[in-house]
């Protein structure tokens, strides 16, 4: 009976792995997320690696340590310069989002800077407030 | 022991059940007409645009082969870029077979020139035939895409209802449409990937 319940809760387990597959790495940044997946996923892809050189990875990408400052006011107003993301260049236009508040842009970066490997630390909301003074 | 051994043998037989080859044969889509008291089904009408490369693309262009359609505009903040990832793997999957070919129609005719076309498919990285983008007259863009999204318009189980944004479409040789799929959903443009192959066994079975 023992052997039928461990074979049991083997097969339960074998069936929720492969139910749940994949989404093990546990998000903490949920709202950041779900503003990601209906603002920036479209360009970025789901797994933030970018479309050719079109458009530019969020995951492993270099420019989000080296232009930390100034995230918060690509993400509101857009971006459309000659840039180099992990030494690759690209000279696209990004429309930015006027709707985003403070938090939200707060939630947005720092659920980029620490989803797909990148490990960036955090945005608290005053770092954010004081770098949109900067491109009003 | 026994039931251990036991739940290894189901999990096998599951996979095998999940990797059996794909049978189906794929149906015609779209509308049909009667004639002479038998159903034929509308194919896809001549059309002519220019490429990326300022050739001008036509039927003939796709004669003996199969094709993707689908349609998009460069400076597209919305879905274009999933469309073109899940096309981008369409296409390095087939580009050096030249049974297969995808055909993009650009429907911002005023600002996808072909020269900005041209830098387009270069920065996606199609370096090689097999992926036309084209432009031409806005009337005959639009009414082409109007052709071949039909398909749903008499196919009610089409997911989502239908409208023009991201589809991606296959047509076999004899211009008809055989599939289509959600061009933004990767797990619908596997799908559509599997029936590309069941049509190029269909159409090119060497018997
Ligand atoms: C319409 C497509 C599009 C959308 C939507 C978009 N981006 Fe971008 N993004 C781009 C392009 C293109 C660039 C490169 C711009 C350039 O070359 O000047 C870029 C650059 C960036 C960069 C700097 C380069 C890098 O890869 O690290 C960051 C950070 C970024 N985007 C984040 C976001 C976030 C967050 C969102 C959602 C709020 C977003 N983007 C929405 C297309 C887009």
């Amino acid at each position: 009976m023992n052997n039928f319940k461990t074979s049991f809760l083997l097969t339960l387990a074998a069936f929720l792995c492969l139910y749940f597959g994949g989404s093990c790495e546990k998000n903490t940044f949920q709202e950041g997320e779900r503003l990601y997946k209906v603002h920036c996923a479209n360009c970025h892809m789901d797994d933030g690696i970018g479309l050719s050189a079109l458009i530019p990875p969020l995951a492993g990408s270099d420019y989000l340590n080296k232009h930390r400052e100034q995230l918060p006011c690509i993400l509101r107003y857009g971006l459309s310069d000659t840039i180099f993301v992990n030494g690759k260049m690209y000279a696209e236009k990004m429309p930015g989002v006027s709707t985003l508040s403070e938090i939200h842009i707060a939630n947005l970066l720092n659920f980029i800077n620490n989803s797909w490997g990148n490990r960036n630390g955090v945005y608290r909301l005053e770092e954010v407030r004081a770098a949109l003074e900067k491109c009003k | 022991m026994k039931h251990f051994i036991f739940t290894v043998f189901t999990l096998f037989a599951l996979i095998l059940a999940c990797t059996e080859p794909d049978k189906r044969v794929l149906p015609i889509l779209g509308e049909r007409d009667l004639a002479d008291g038998d159903t034929v089904y509308r194919s896809v009408p001549e059309f002519s645009f220019v490429d990326q490369d300022s050739q001008i693309v036509t039927n003939a262009t796709f004669k003996g082969k199969i094709y993707v359609v689908d349609f998009f505009f460069i400076h597209c903040p919305t879905i274009c870029p999933k469309v073109k990832a899940n096309g981008l793997r369409i296409y390095q999957k087939y580009k050096d077979d030249p049974r297969l070919a995808l055909l993009s129609h650009s429907i911002d005719v005023k600002n996808d020139t072909v020269a900005a076309l041209k830098q387009h498919a270069l920065k996606l990285g199609v370096d090689k035939p097999g992926w036309y983008l084209v432009t031409g007259d806005h009337d005959a863009i639009y009414g082409i895409a109007d052709d071949y999204f039909s398909v749903a318009v008499v196919n009610p189980d089409a997911p989502g209802g239908f409208d023009h944004s991201g589809r991606l479409i296959l047509v076999d040789k004899n211009r008809h449409v055989r599939s289509f799929c959600d061009g933004t959903d990767a797990a619908d443009v596997d799908r559509f990937m599997k029936d590309i192959d069941i049509l190029l066994e269909e159409q090119f079975a060497t018997r």
